[in-house]
Formats: structure tokens, sequence, C-alpha cells
């Protein structure tokens, strides 16, 4: 982008120079934290603007075209005239049963199927393609939900929903990493300021200390059974020989050994000094090492969801249960399309935009990247959890090899 | 645990990947292998294939009963309307078309007003058939696809509480199984897509270079040479070069271009080596010299730094090669980021590696008679080792010894050339005339490592024996190299050892092989300006634990050896031992904060896990059978394939599927390919469904569709595996140029 608006202006040097630094400036803001999210905004939009452009200029032409799809049909009163012309044909000598049977029913088939496809054709494209349901396709489309309620039905539409795509999702991706990033960075920070109570220094301090101990008791015991394993199971007479050996000439570093051998499973990295400045570094070191437990993550997650539903309940009249169905499936970005957001939300007035779907469209913005972010902070329990699985049942399959 | 491994490899590959831990524990092992290579990709599948059939079977049990029922109400509602009007055309005593009208038109909007309540609300879909069900068994399968897929097309979905309840836990558990099954099989593809395209095509180019034996092996360290002569700026001189080049131009005269490009390709490639890949490169075992151009581009500095005294160097770890530089020689002495600690370990094999293949060569040049260790028999060589560790003769060992003494004094004199660093390589000194104009860059290039070498050249006469002996080469795995060395002590234990000497022997030839961190460790006891690197560490914002790390891991290693149990201790050293790596891989994934995530798309997370899974791979056992995957299969393995190739790939199958719709669903060309975008890009609006409109034969169709759309996302992981790499460095190389990214955490953003 930069690159191009910088050829334009090669001449002028010192001022080509500034602009370039201009350009990359705001390239680098784009493309922050902060940039991000203006930049899939606008793409949205920019991209709501073309769609609602597309699909209304192809309707129209196809209007001109083929006039007769067209036309509105009067379902109901066709229907009602041909009953009530089958009604005074058969008053006179009333077959009941056939009256019932063939006649009106099949009219009613008729009209009933008729509702249908028209129910299912969905409504007309000026309606679908206002602003806000053109806004809301392209948000389905770079987040990959996929409603399915607005649909372009022109090929032109079709190929540049292709290439919005194309450009549209890794840009997304690129929201979704940063901002998620962001709210994991933030979240663990407010995770072990409020709720490891780290702003109150004492609290904190004998939490660790505590912890430490819990820890040093643990590996002792884990370092005392290593060392029955290895004196029992070695048959060779060297074992004390070696080990006084090693002893002897390792002895001013050999306690470091012994910690280090103490130190065994997960209990990786415990400092062994007690000391004031240790444990203030600890308290004020930075909040990455701190993980989030799996709880919490869930909670954020559930209480998002939850929240979601009572707020769309409110606008479309639904149970809570279809509420959370609605925010699961979008925020999964499955997006079935059963539940959509409605008239609220979808205004038919091309240029009115409401406070509604201005919180819908947040709600999913934001949504995913809380998803992305709580999954980003328990694939690090996970992992943790899982390794600490595998190494137990590798350590009992081993034992039991051996 | 390589699973992936195991599937690039040939059997007789893996098998002897094995350390000699005695062949009952091989055996477990191995099986503990096959076992977990089962588990991680077959029974993955089948438990994804079962999860879905559960699925279908589960919604189809919750939903059909449903939908039956709305479809009787939709007749009866109809009939009732029917009787409606008939009542109120009989109880008319006078039929007055204004009030009849009236009325059933009143009744009529009534019934439009229950049908369109029944489409929108109970998902009825306007068919009355009862036998013709949505909810059948393949409807409900592939309703389960779409689910965990988060395809999600809508067109039929659950229309009870329960079956939306159900469908919200069945994705929680179903989405991230999918996942993990989708980066598996994508992982495997891309694999093996690699190894197709490197080894099948491009063995067609590179054919006429492998004529005998002899030459193949030479030529399998020249492809590795590429990348690393012009990231080493070897000497051209270089008799390795010049082979290089006349084998190069050989094949260039040969076969003309596409050789060239065969090449090339990764070379320029290879040239943007990025921080990024540099890791990957670690975990997958795979190139090793990386940034080609840049880093020929960055030597005259990085060489000036080199000069300097070391403690005085300005480490800019956020230069990525100056940071691999300092991998090579610093890095041993302090490990300052985890990451590099890893990096350095991987690389230490590897340039073992890489320096053996030299070996050979110049083996070749000398003897000419080490055929046989060139082309690497690690069975028998193993077993060999095996039987010496069990009944120690006595040749080995006085041999053993006197190398060790002449290693401790190259040590010592090592030490005492202070220009030289540590990481001198007597090699140059001793026997290679041509390394004259070696500049400080190749000597600094060149770790303790290949100490080793050296003697193995000089002792050319016993070498087959101190191969299979002194050294721990680098197809030994380490355990038993730990064994031996625990031997030699046991042997050296009666004489009066005192520490300081016997940390000077430690490092000797044979060890150094292997252990060059350490032995460069124990050079930093030596050299404590050296080891007082700690204030990079604390610029990096790491905590000084990493120094204590340091010692106890050094130490740790060291008991290894002190320990006299052979095999009792093994599980427990191991574990301990393993513990480390572990850690190290923990506090990677924390100190660069890990911006990608389980995205809903899917597709980064396959980044993400695919590079978990190698760390789980990784985690103990590359410590040992790694080395031959390396060797054997780093050629093809982590040679990107160009980015066109995978594009033109998806592109076809998109186009291929289009066609195929086109052809069964009766839409046209444009509306297939849309559908087949939609789908595989996982957006899934369902305005086009497959099965719609056939209704005949919908279950032919839908596992179509099903097929299609499986095969596609993994095809579609599996180029996103090969391309992302190469495509992140990409978008930083036009990033970089456009002066957005500067420092390390827009890398790490912009990456994703």
């Amino acid at each position: 982008m930069s690159s191009r608006r910088s050829s334009f202006r090669r001449r002028e040097k010192p001022a080509f120079e500034r602009f370039k630094d201009h350009c990359r400036h705001f390239t680098a803001f784009m493309f922050s934290n902060v940039g991000i999210i203006l930049l899939v905004t606008f793409y949205t939009i920019g991209g709501a603007f073309v769609f609602q452009a597309i699909e209304i200029f192809e309707n129209e032409k196809l209007k001109i075209i083929k006039p007769h799809r067209f036309i509105e049909r009067n379902f109901s009163g066709d229907c009602l005239n041909r009953i009530w012309e089958l009604t005074a044909e058969n008053i006179s000598f009333f077959d009941r049963h056939a009256y019932r049977k063939r006649y009106v029913n099949d009219v009613l088939l008729e009209y009933q199927r008729a509702v249908v496809k028209k129910q299912l054709r969905g409504p007309d494209v000026d309606h679908q393609w206002s602003f806000s349901g053109a806004f809301l396709y392209s948000l389905t489309v770079i987040t990959t939900i996929g409603y399915g309620n607005i649909t372009p039905t022109s090929d032109w539409g079709k190929l540049v929903t292709i290439l919005y795509a194309i450009i549209g999702m890794p840009l997304f991706l690129l929201y979704l990493s940063n901002i998620g990033d962001v709210l994991a960075k933030s979240f663990k920070w407010i995770y072990s300021k409020v709720c490891l109570c780290r702003i109150c220094p004492g609290v904190a301090k004998r939490r660790i200390i505590r912890e430490r101990r819990k820890l040093r008791q643990l590996a002792r015991a884990l370092q005392m059974h290593q060392m029955e394993n290895a004196r029992g199971g070695s048959s060779s007479s060297y074992t004390s020989n070696s080990h006084s050996t090693s002893n002897s000439s390792n002895s001013s570093s050999s306690s470091d050994y012994t910690k280090s051998s103490l130190q065994t499973s997960s209990v990786l990295d415990v400092p062994y000094t007690d000391s004031d400045s240790d444990i203030e570094r600890e308290i004020r070191g930075s909040t990455d090492e701190i993980t989030v437990p799996l709880t919490v993550c869930v909670f954020v997650m559930v209480s998002y969801i939850l929240s979601g539903a009572i707020l769309f309940g409110r606008w479309e009249d639904w149970n809570y249960l279809d509420g959370s169905y609605f925010c699961f499936i979008s925020l999964s970005s499955i997006g079935f399309g059963d539940l959509v957001p409605g008239d609220r939300v979808i205004t038919a007035d091309k240029d009115k935009v409401e406070v509604s779907f201005i919180l819908c469209a947040v709600y999913l913005l934001l949504g995913m990247a809380l998803i992305a972010m709580c999954f980003n902070l328990m694939q690090e329990q996970v992992i943790h959890n899982m390794r600490a699985i595998k190494r137990g049942f590798k350590a009992c399959f081993r034992c039991r090899s051996s | 645990m390589s699973s992936r491994r195991a599937q690039s490899l040939p059997a007789h590959m893996l098998e002897p990947a094995k350390p000699q831990r005695g062949r009952c524990v091989a055996a477990i092992c191995f099986s503990w292998k096959v076992l977990t290579c089962i588990v991680s990709h077959v029974l993955l599948v089948l438990l994804v294939v079962s999860y879905c059939v559960g699925g279908a079977y589960l919604f189809q049990h919750l939903e059909r009963p449903h939908e039956i029922e709305v479809k009787r109400d939709i007749q009866n509602l109809r009939f009732n309307l029917t009787e409606r009007i008939w009542l109120l055309s009989d109880d008319a005593a006078v039929l007055r078309e204004n009030d009849w009208m009236a009325n059933v038109s009143k009744h009529l909007a009534n019934f439009e007003k229950q049908i369109l309540t029944a489409i929108k609300a109970d998902g009825w879909d306007g068919d009355e058939d009862v036998r013709k069900s949505q909810w059948t068994f393949a409807g409900s399968l592939f309703y389960s696809i779409i689910v965990i897929t988060t395809i999600g097309y809508g067109h039929i979905s659950p229309r009870t509480d329960w079956g939306k309840v159900t469908t919200i836990f069945y994705a929680i558990v179903g989405i991230p199984l999918m996942l993990l099954c989708l980066s598996n099989i994508g992982d495997v593809m891309a694999t093996s897509f690699r190894f197709l395209y490197w080894r099948i095509c491009c063995y067609v180019c590179t054919r006429s270079a492998n004529r005998s034996k002899s030459r193949r092996s030479r030529q399998r360290s020249m492809r590795m040479r590429p990348q690393r002569v012009t990231s080493r700026s070897q000497p051209p001189p270089s008799f390795r070069r010049s082979m290089k080049m006349t084998q190069r131009s050989n094949n260039d005269s040969g076969l003309g271009p596409s050789m060239g490009h065969a090449y090339s390709d990764p070379e320029l490639r290879y040239g943007r080596g990025y921080n990024d890949r540099d890791r990957d490169r670690d975990f997958g075992g795979g190139y090793r010299g990386s940034g080609g151009r840049q880093r020929r581009h960055q030597q005259p500095h990085q060489s000036q730094i080199y000069t300097q005294p070391l403690q005085h160097e300005p480490r800019q770890r956020h230069t990525i090669y100056g940071d691999e530089y300092e991998t090579h020689n610093l890095n041993r002495a302090s490990r300052y980021s985890s990451r590099q600690r890893q990096r350095d370990r991987m690389r230490d094999r590897h340039t073992v590696e890489r320096e053996r293949y030299l070996g050979h060569s110049r083996t070749h040049m000398h003897a000419g008679s080490i055929d046989d260790f060139s082309d690497m028999q690690p069975p028998a060589k193993r077993a060999a080792s095996v039987r010496s560790v069990r009944s120690p003769q006595p040749q080995p060992q006085p041999q053993s010894q006197q190398q060790e003494t002449r290693a401790s004094r190259e040590l010592h004199r090592l030490h005492s050339a202070p220009g030289r660093a540590k990481s001198v390589d007597p090699r140059h000194a001793h026997n290679s005339s041509h390394y004259e104009d070696v500049d400080e860059d190749v000597v600094r290039k060149t770790p303790i490592i290949p100490n080793r070498y050296a003697l193995d050249d000089d002792d050319l006469p016993h070498r087959g024996q101190q191969a299979r002996n002194a050294p721990r080469s680098q197809s030994m795995p380490r355990s038993a190299h730990r064994r031996r060395q625990r031997e030699m002590e046991r042997e050296r234990s009666p004489q009066p050892a005192h520490h300081h000497q016997k940390q000077q022997q430690r490092p000797n030839g044979r060890r150094a092989g292997s252990l060059g961190r350490q032995s460069s460790r124990y050079g930093n006891h030596l050299e404590p300006p050296d080891y007082d690197a700690a204030p990079q560490r604390h610029r990096r914002g790491r905590s000084p634990r990493y120094h204590d790390d340091y010692v106890e891991e050094s130490f740790d290693e060291q008991s290894l050896y002190d320990d006299n149990e052979l095999y009792e201790d093994y599980p427990v050293r191991h574990s301990s031992r393993s513990r480390e790596p572990r850690r190290e891989r923990r506090r990677e994934r924390r100190l660069p904060p890990s911006p990608r995530i389980m995205s809903p798309m899917g597709f980064p997370v396959q980044r993400q896990i695919r590079r978990r899974s190698s760390y789980d791979y990784d985690d103990e056992d590359s410590m040992y059978g790694d080395d031959y995957g390396d060797r054997f299969e780093l050629v093809p393995k982590d040679r990107p394939v160009p980015i066109w190739l995978c594009v033109f790939l998806v592109v076809s199958y998109i186009l291929g599927g289009a066609a195929l719709f086109a052809f069964w669903e009766e839409w046209s060309f444009l509306d297939s390919a849309y559908f087949c975008f939609i789908t595989l890009t996982t957006i899934g609006f369902g305005d086009f469904v497959p099965a719609k409109g056939v209704k005949d034969e919908s279950e032919q169709s839908i596992a179509y569709c099903s097929l299609y759309l499986l095969f596609g996302i993994a095809l579609l992981a599996m180029s996103f595996n090969l391309v992302q790499e190469e495509f992140i460095a990409n978008v930083k190389e036009v990033a970089r140029r456009l002066g957005i990214l500067k420092d390390d955490e827009d890398e790490q953003q912009e990456a994703d």
C-alpha cells in the first residue's frame, strides 16, 4: 500500500522520505494492536459497501432482464378464489368426501408449497442487502462463521466473496492472534494482581514461601525415593566408590548437583533461597510465568456466552437455551444460521444503523478474540498437564520394563 | 514418539534409532514407539470416525422423532383447515361470497403463519413425506462432520432443546479433536508430500549425481552443503567446496536448468532464514545452515565482533544471524535463553553430523577405505559398541586413554591460544593445509565438537576401532556413550583422580563429540569472563536462575558417569536428564508470547499443534533416536516445497471439486467452485448444499461431499503446514522492507 503510494512521490526527496516514514509509521500502526482493530473494521465496512453495491446492481439488472421473476403473486388470494369456486361448484351436490379429500386439499397443498418456496428463498435482495445485512455478511465471511442467511446470488457476488475471503481471513486471523495475545496478557496480569493477591506483597510473599516449602518437601521425598531405587537396584560394587569420588571431587558444587536432582518431576525451578529479594523479584516478575487455571478460562467463556444469550434473548425473544446456542454456534464459527440476529439487528432500512446491530458486531468480534485468548491460556495448561501425564506414564512404563 | 518420523523413515532406519538398552528394553521401547505411532495416527483417526458415527446415532435419535412429528403436524394442519372450510360451507344456510371469503381468508392467513413457524422454528424443510427424513443416518453423519469441522451449513440443524445442548457439548469435544486429527493428518501428508516432492520429483534431477555409493555419500553431505557453504562462507579453496562445485557443475552439465533449480531454489529460500524457521528447523532437525545471503551480508560485522574479546561482545539478540553465531560459540558458555539452549543442543548434534560428513569425505581423500562408515550401517556399529560396553575388551581402553591424553593436551593448547577462543578446531592445525587461509570465521564457526575428528583423522589406522569405541558418535545414543564413559571412569577411579585434572580430561575427543556442550562448559569454568554472560540474561528479562540451572545441568551430566550403575539407574537418570530440556521448552513456550491460537478456522492451530507435538516427539527420544532421522531424512524432510506448488495444489483441488460437484449436483461451474471454496474455508453458508436437490441419491452425494471436504481440509492443513514458514518469512521480508518490523515482538505478531 505504502509502496504504491510512495512511488507517486519519488521526485521530491526530503518530502518523499518524510512521506515514506509516515507511511511506515502508518502501516506499523495498522498492524499494531489498535490498528488491527481499525483495519478489520474498515475492511468489513468496505466489504459491506462492495457487496451491497454488487448485489443490488446485479439484482436491478436481473429485474430488467427477467421481469417475470419479480412479479409478486398473491398466493392467498388465488387460493381463496379457487376454494370458493370449488365450493360454489360443489355446493349443490355435496360429495363431502371428495370435496375435502380431493379438491380443497389439493388447492391447499399447492398454496402451502408456494408459501414454503417463498420462505425458503428468503427475503428479497433489497431487504437482505441493507447496510447492516451486508456488514454482517462480510463479517461472517471473514470470521468464517457463515450463517448463510444472507448469501450472494449473483455470479459477481460469489467471485468477490471468494477474493474477499482470501484476503480477509488471514487479516482476521492476524486480528485474532493480536487481540487474543493482548487479552491474554492483560487477563494474566489481572489474574495475577487480583486473584493471586500480588498487589499486597505480604500475602503473596507468604504464599510463595508456603508453596516453596511444599515443593521442597515433595522434592526431598522424591530424591529419597530415587536414591533408594538406585542403591537397591545397583549390583555393582562401585557405587559407594564413585559416589565418594564424585563427592570429593565436586565438593564445591556437588551441593548444586544434589539440589538439581532434588528437583525432580515438575518441581523444576524452585529457588532454594528464601531471600526477600528473590521473592520480591518473583512477585514483581513478569506475568508470563503465571498459568491461569483452566477453570477460570472456562468460567470466562461460559459467562461471556451466557451474557450474550441474555443480550440476544432480549432482542430476539429467544429463550436462554436458544440464545446460548446461538452464541456458541457463532463463536465457535460453526454458524448454522438457523438462528440469526433478526430484524432488530439487520434493519431493513438501508441507511439506518441501530445500536443493537453495532453491539452484535462488537459481540462477535470481541467474543472470537476472547475465545482465542481462552484457548491460548488453556493450551498451556492442557499441554502441561498432558506432559505430566505422559511423563508419569512413561516412568511407570520404564520402571516396569527395567 | 516420533511417529511422524516413523512415517517418513524407512523401516531399517527407524529400528536402530533406539539406543541399546538391552534387547528387552529395546523391544519395549520399539513397541512403545509403534504404540505411540498407532495412538497418534490410527487411533486418532479412528477416534474421530467413531466420534462422528456416534454423533450421527445420537443426533438421529434426538432429532428424528421431532422431525417426523413436525411433518405430521403440517399434515394435520392442512386437514384441519379443510375440515374447517367444509364446516363453514356446510353450516352456512346461505353461502354469501363475501362472508365466506372473509372467514376463509382468516383461516388461510393463520395457516400460512403456522407453516412459516414450522419452517423457521422447527426446521421444516417443506417436505411432507414422513419416510423421507433429513435426519437419516447419512444426514446425521453429515451433520456431525459439519459441526466438528465448524463448517456449519445449517441446512439441517437441531430443533429440539436436547439436540441443541448436545450439539454444544458435541462441538466442544469434537472441534479440538478434529483439529488435532487434521493437524496430524496434515503433518503426515506434508511430510510425505515433501518427501515425494524432493525424493521423487527432484530425484530425477539429481539422479545423475547418484551413481556410486561413495558419491552418494558425498552428495549427501553436499546436499547439505549449499546452504552451509554460503552461510559459513567457507574459504573457496576448500576441498569440500570445490568438490561441491564440481558436483554441481556436473549436474548442471548433465541436466541443465532443472538441476539448478533443484538446488538453487531452496538455497534462495533458505537465504532468508528467519528466527521462526530456525526454531522449526531445530525441531525438525532440518536445515541448519540457515541464512545464506543475509548471513553473508552480515559476515564482516560478525567477524569483527568475534575478534573482540568475548565478554565485550555486544550480543544483539535481535539480529537473528548474530544470534545464531553466538549459538555457535558463546552460547554454549552462556545459555542466556532457553530457546537458544535448545537450539544449540540440536545444533551441536547437527554440527557433529555435518563435521562427520566432512570427516568422511576427507577420509575418502585420505584413506578412501572407510566406505562403509560413510554409508553408515548403524545396526552393526551399534551392536559392536554394545558388545564393547558389555565386555570391555582390553584393546580399546589403552587407546582411548592415549587419545584422552592427547585430547587434554589439545585442550590445553586450545585454552592457551587466546585468539581462537575455545572453538578452535585442532583439525585445522593438524592436517588440513587447505585451511591455511581459514579466517577467523571458519575457526569460530567450527565448534569444539570436531575435536574428535581431528583425532579420528590422526588415528586413521585405528579409526575403525575408534569409531566404534571411543567417540560417542552421533549415531550412538547418549546413554550408551555415557555408559561407556562410566566404564572408563571406573577404570580410572583407582587412580588418584584429582578434580581439576579430571575436568580437563573429560572434554576429550571422545566426549567432545556428543557433549561438546559440556566440554565447552568446562571450558567455561576455565574461562571465567566468558561465563559472565549473565548480564545478558538479565537484559533479556530472564531470571538469573538460569545461571544456576546451567551449573546444575553440567553436574547432572557429570554425575551420569560418576555413577556406576549401568542399567538400573537408567530410568531415573534419564528422567532427570530429560527434565532439563523439558523445562527449557516450557520456558521457551512461555517466553515468546505465543500469539497464535486456536482460531476458529483451525489452520493456525495446526501450526501450533504441530509445533507442540514436535516438542513432544522430541521430548525424550529425539535426544537419542533423532540422529538417524536427521541424518537420513534431513534432505527431503524439511526442505520447503515451493509455495506456488501448494497454491496450485489447493486451487486445482477446488477446481476439481467444482467440476465434480457441477457434474453430480448439476450446479453451474461457478456455483460449485463457490461451494467448494466456502466449504473448504469452513465458512459454510449453506446456500449450496449437496443432497439438497437430488433426493434420491442423497446418501451417495453426502458421502462424496464428506469425503471431499475431509480430504480437502486435510489438504489445506497440509499446504498450510508446508507453506506457512516460507510465507511468514516472505511476509516478514516485505514488512521489513516496508519498515514495519523492527523488533521481535512485532515479528511475532506479524508472523501470525
